[in-house]
């Protein structure tokens, strides 16, 4: 930013970018057979009800990211990505009745790994654990790749802050590390859930893959650690140490609850999802709280 | 801690990020201290003094709890 030189107010595209970002993803899907036959069986021709599965989720997601903006002025940015989370969710688990997104997905594993079992509770933790981290990972390569527009184009909030995405060649560099820690990240989980839903003669192949992307997302993370500066190592240590303690309370608490019978054991990789998502949601607060959104509120109150 | 590093900085006509780079710490680091939300450390607190030529009282100043307390 050049002082004295005057600039056009810039405005953040999140928005748009969410409703293009929900086209590609409902064009990859196909309409619900269930739903698709109810429409038709009530006189709908046939594309006009596949055009409308594939549009409800589109039209869903704008409106939940609309409607967070709208009910969260004013608020903090944790009660604000509380909310997106929330009705996020909501939009989420309308679409799956509408449309099977990612069709081609689940035949290339096949194709590469042989038929898969259902998953279970613990696989579908790995598979969004896996899915969130990708996707996150793949915004911040955007980021790392083209800077202050990919910012712009995926803010959601409608007050910009320009200091904020006032983003230069050092920490583009820094996102496009992490981005990969990221993604591996979420190969290693996705990974990891399909060697738990193969075959017996299917499993070392994805291992060897969760072992390997593991493998680039801890070394990715140190090289990262090396490169934080005072305040950011603060922020990772406090994470971790927060996640810490509500690890040890839950595992308390299930111990017990699995004792009187009310919750299954948990094996390692069910630990491994626990603790992941504890750190995600932990590191988004103590960042959130660094970034003055938690403490604002409280001086305003 | 109280600090003048916003208005330093805004003399000199540098944003977060010039000054983030001139000290090696990221944007966070210095809007996070330009706001009282993080004391330096003792080492980045004198490279801010270097930078502005100026001692560390001058640029640090013991917040309302500190000095009550």
């Amino acid at each position: 930013m050049q002082p004295g030189v005057s600039r056009p107010q810039p405005k953040s595209r999140g928005v748009l970018t969410m409703g293009i970002g929900a086209a590609l993803l409902s064009a990859t899907g196909q309409p619900v057979p269930k739903l698709l036959n109810q429409l038709t069986g009530m006189g709908m021709p046939d594309l006009a009800a596949r055009l409308t599965l594939h549009a409800i989720p589109v039209l869903l997601i704008l409106a939940a990211v609309l409607v967070g903006q709208i009910a969260g002025r004013g608020r903090t940015k944790n009660v604000r990505w509380a909310l997106y989370g929330l009705l996020g969710a909501v939009a989420g688990f309308c679409t799956a009745f509408c449309l099977d997104l990612l069709v081609g997905v689940p035949a290339l594993i096949v194709a590469l790994n042989g038929p898969l079992a259902e998953p279970e509770v613990i696989e579908l933790a790995l598979w969004t654990l896996g899915g969130i981290t990708i996707a996150s990972g793949l915004m911040v390569a955007a980021i790392a790749a083209f800077g202050p527009p990919a910012a712009y184009a995926m803010n959601l909030e409608p007050d910009i802050c320009e200091d904020a995405l006032d983003i230069r060649k050092p920490e583009r560099k820094a996102y496009g590390v992490s981005s990969i820690g990221m993604v591996t990240l979420g190969v290693a989980s996705i990974a990891l859930s399909i060697a738990r839903q193969s075959g017996p003669g299917a499993v070392l192949g994805p291992c060897i893959v969760a072992m390997v992307a593991g493998a680039i997302s801890i070394l990715v993370n140190v090289v990262l650690w090396n490169g934080l500066d005072e305040l950011q190592r603060r922020q990772v240590v406090d994470a971790f140490s927060v996640s810490a303690v509500f690890m040890t309370l839950g595992a308390f608490a299930w111990s017990i609850g699995q004792l009187l019978g009310f919750l299954p054991p948990i094996d390692a990789a069910g630990a491994f999802v626990a603790i992941s998502f504890v750190q995600l949601v932990v590191t988004t607060f103590v960042s959130a709280a660094a970034a003055g959104d938690v403490r604002a509120k409280r001086r305003a109150a | 801690m109280k600090n003048e590093l916003r208005v330093l900085r805004a003399q000199r006509g540098w944003s977060q990020a010039d000054l983030a780079e001139k000290l090696k710490v990221s944007r966070q680091t210095i809007n996070a201290i330009e706001t009282g939300r993080y004391d330096p450390s003792l080492p980045l607190a004198f490279t801010i003094a270097g930078l502005f030529a100026m001692s560390i009282e001058a640029i640090f100043s013991p917040g309302d709890d500190e000095k009550s307390g």
